[in-house]
């Protein structure tokens, strides 16, 4: 039975997961609970598990219990329900030393992250298919410079995404632009891949790419396994910099990777620090680009967001290009300014 | 044998592929696949297909067959009785049964599945399970509505929320409707089986509940564990007494026919056929209960 | 059959398998088989899945087995209700069952 999630069943959920020492996230949209049938008032709960979109978390059963098959039934309720839900390929984030329990339930492990995280996938050729689908977006390079690639989330696209994909796509010979999949992102991924790709439509050797399930996103990567904020990050950083480094860049022969700087924030200057430790590895040089600053500041997207939702379009046109603004102005963007001016709320 | 004997029936539930595999290692005697209650509506489809599958394939050691499908108020009840009949158990149950119609519904869909199977007219045999007020109040005509009707079973848990109350451990809620369903059946010259006990851990309380049955008229119960078989069958187990005044029956009966004779008198006693009849089910009861029969001749302890 | 998306059935409890029915382009059958009884049955396991996959006139799939120690009659039906819940179809042909 599918019931919305009430403030007992979350409860129950955290009481589960805290005798593992696994954290509650905030994004999930189903859980399984499982409750001691011994106890008719369905108080006990001693295994759960959830999901948030095609990505399995948080599953956990008390350690009385443990060892007696609960997990796997867990896993197998997850599945049924993501099936049925429409998805073709399931994920999962754990810890290296577990994942051998879940690749005998079928999945299969795509990379890992440091020695905190690695992620698994349930169809066993799903990154090979992805890869092949990216050959359809090679181009023969038209010169001798590197091809190269840079990953963004552009929500909205702006005058600085414009101007690092500029400046990116001048000394390459091809520049692939990842745009993050993340339907959590204030305007859709497919809006969000529309607007650069309008943007960028000059640039001969630009092609967009919407990342998919293997670009990972840093507001959906799960962190309830994980000890501490800085571990978080930096697994984040190791699992997507080796996935980008040892699948998704030989499918496109790309040897550069191109990163926003970022001089304030200490969590992104880490990720950089990161990717500057493991992309050498793999024969990728990685390039750190000055941002475009508008009057003194680095144009951010959040800025054009809240610009945006408060409506103050005169400003927004320094921001963005006219083909963001044109959108933001469209019948389309009605709704997600709606949404905008209510999250700032 | 006049009577297969149906003490115990194994449920099984439809989706679970180790217990089907292994339901006839228990040696119940009837095993009763479940569509029904015990299956998701996610799975109904791949339980149905799971217990035909191995319904077409398994080898259940000549142990009594029974599936219980879906109501036909359900989606899901038709495709259970097409897919059922063509995997050929011995029997097919029907749930929640209110109404004669009821019965005469699921039958008219059985005789079309096997005349497209080219099965005999009347080859699945059917059982049905009461489960309401309503189908107490009905039980005689629901015991009629069909020559495949091998037995009707109260199912209690269902009929005990509607009467609005609740199980008790002498079960003094459902004494009327088991005293109804077993008249049903005798009038009706059919099986009686009684409802399932759910709590596993209580063995003095199960052992009760049987005797009690046992007593009222029943012909069997519905297992939920294969624990439940052995204390069963051996509460069913005639006594050395009962066997031995039945040995002593049938053989006064042999020896009057070879003599001709028209009067027989056990122990100075008259027997008529009641009796006969009774002695031969407690027979037939000893020898599936594994009591070994002394041939003819042999003397017995009274 | 025709796959048009992922479909899996079956459980990944004891005696039993979990499969999943994937699209696989024009690539044919592929089988990724993990099995606790891979070394004695798996070849048979792939006989019985090939076999019924050409049962069911399917002719490209992706096809998922976790097996724990299922029957050939449970892999069977595992694989057919994942058949045609991957082609989207709740109609199942009986008549042309076996």
């Amino acid at each position: 039975m599918v019931y919305k999630h009430t403030e007992q069943t979350r409860k129950d959920c955290i009481e589960v997961l805290k005798t593992q020492g696994i954290w509650w996230e905030s994004d999930i949209t189903y859980s399984v609970i499982i409750y001691n049938s011994f106890d008719e008032s369905y108080t006990r709960p001693i295994a759960t598990g959830s999901f948030s979109g095609n990505v399995i978390k948080c599953v956990a059963v008390t350690p009385l219990f443990e060892g007696s098959g609960l997990a796997q039934r867990i896993i197998n309720y997850l599945l049924e329900e993501l099936y049925d839900c429409g998805f073709d390929n399931i994920f999962l984030f754990t810890k290296p030393k577990k994942t051998r329990f879940f690749t005998e339930l079928g999945f299969h492990q795509i990379a890992q992250g440091g020695d905190a995280v690695a992620l698994l996938e349930q169809n066993p050729k799903g990154l090979e298919q992805f890869c092949k689908n990216l050959k359809q977006y090679a181009k023969i390079p038209v010169n001798d410079l590197p091809v190269s690639t840079i990953i963004m989330n552009c929500n909205p696209f702006t005058r600085g995404h414009r101007y690092i994909i500029e400046q990116a796509s001048q000394s390459s010979s091809m520049l692939y632009v990842f745009i993050v999949s993340e339907d959590a992102s204030a305007f859709s991924t497919g809006a969000r891949i529309e607007l650069v790709r309008q943007g960028t439509s000059d640039l001969e050797n630009v092609v967009i790419i919407e990342g998919g399930d293997y670009v990972i996103s840093k507001n959906t990567f799960p962190s309830y396994f994980l000890k501490s904020e800085k571990i978080v990050n930096r697994s984040y950083a190791q699992l997507d910099a080796t996935i980008f480094a040892e699948h998704i860049a030989p499918a496109l022969n790309i040897t550069r990777r191109f990163v926003g700087e970022e001089p304030f924030c200490p969590v992104t200057a880490d990720y950089n620090n990161q990717l500057q430790e493991i992309l050498p590895r793999y024969g990728i040089e990685l390039t750190i680009i000055e941002r475009l600053a508008y009057e003194m500041r680095a144009i951010s997207a959040s800025e054009v967001r809240r610009l945006f939702a408060v409506g103050n379009f005169d400003e927004l046109t320094q921001l963005v290009p006219e083909t963001t603004m044109e959108y933001l102005k469209s019948e389309d963007a009605v709704s997600v300014r709606k949404a905008l001016k209510k999250s700032l709320k | 044998m006049s009577e297969r004997l149906r003490r115990t029936m194994l449920y099984v539930p439809g989706n679970n592929a180790g217990m089907i595999r292994d339901a006839a290692i228990y040696h119940s005697d009837s095993i009763m696949f479940d569509l029904e209650d015990s299956v998701a509506y996610r799975q109904k489809d791949a339980a149905r297909m799971l217990v035909y599958k191995n319904l077409k394939t398994l080898d259940f050691e000549g142990i009594e067959t029974v599936v219980r499908i879906n109501g036909l108020d359900t989606p899901y009840g038709k495709d259970d009785i097409k897919a059922m009949v063509k995997a050929h158990p011995d029997i097919i149950r029907l749930p929640k049964t209110e109404t004669a119609q009821d019965i005469m519904d699921v039958e008219e869909l059985i005789a079309q599945e096997e005349e497209k199977q080219h099965l005999p007219l009347g080859t699945i045999k059917m059982m049905a399970a009461i489960e309401s007020p309503l189908g107490i109040i009905n039980a005689y005509s629901i015991a009629t509505a069909s020559d495949r009707l091998i037995g009707i079973a109260i199912g209690a848990e269902d009929y005990v929320t509607a009467m609005k109350t609740k199980r008790s451990p002498g079960g003094v809620e459902i004494l009327y409707a088991r005293s109804a369903v077993v008249t049903a059946a005798r009038a009706a010259g059919i099986g009686a089986f009684d409802t399932v006990y759910s709590d596993l851990n209580n063995e003095e309380g199960f052992a009760e509940e049987v005797r009690l049955i046992k007593q009222l008229g029943f012909d069997g119960k519905s297992v939920i564990s294969p624990r439940q078989i052995g204390p069963v069958h051996e509460i069913f187990a005639p006594t050395d007494k009962e066997l031995s005044f039945a040995q002593k029956v049938i053989e006064a009966i042999d020896e009057a026919k070879s003599k001709g004779s028209g009067v027989i008198a056990v122990n100075g006693k008259m027997i008529d056929k009641p009796i006969v009849e009774r002695a031969e089910r407690i027979l037939e009861l000893a020898e599936a209960s594994g009591i070994i029969i002394p041939s003819e001749g042999e003397n017995y302890a009274e | 059959m025709k796959i048009v998306k992922t479909g899996a059935a079956g459980t990944l409890e004891s005696s039993d398998v979990m499969i999943t029915v994937r699209s696989n382009g024009s690539n044919g059958i592929e089988i990724d088989l993990n099995s606790i009884v891979e070394k004695q049955f798996g070849k048979q396991i792939h006989a019985v899945v090939k076999k019924t996959l050409a049962d069911l006139q399917v002719e490209d799939a992706l096809i998922g087995v976790q097996d724990k120690g299922a029957l050939d009659c449970a892999i069977e039906a595992r694989l057919i209700t994942a058949v045609y819940r991957a082609a989207g179809i709740e109609q199942v042909n009986w008549e042309a069952l076996s």
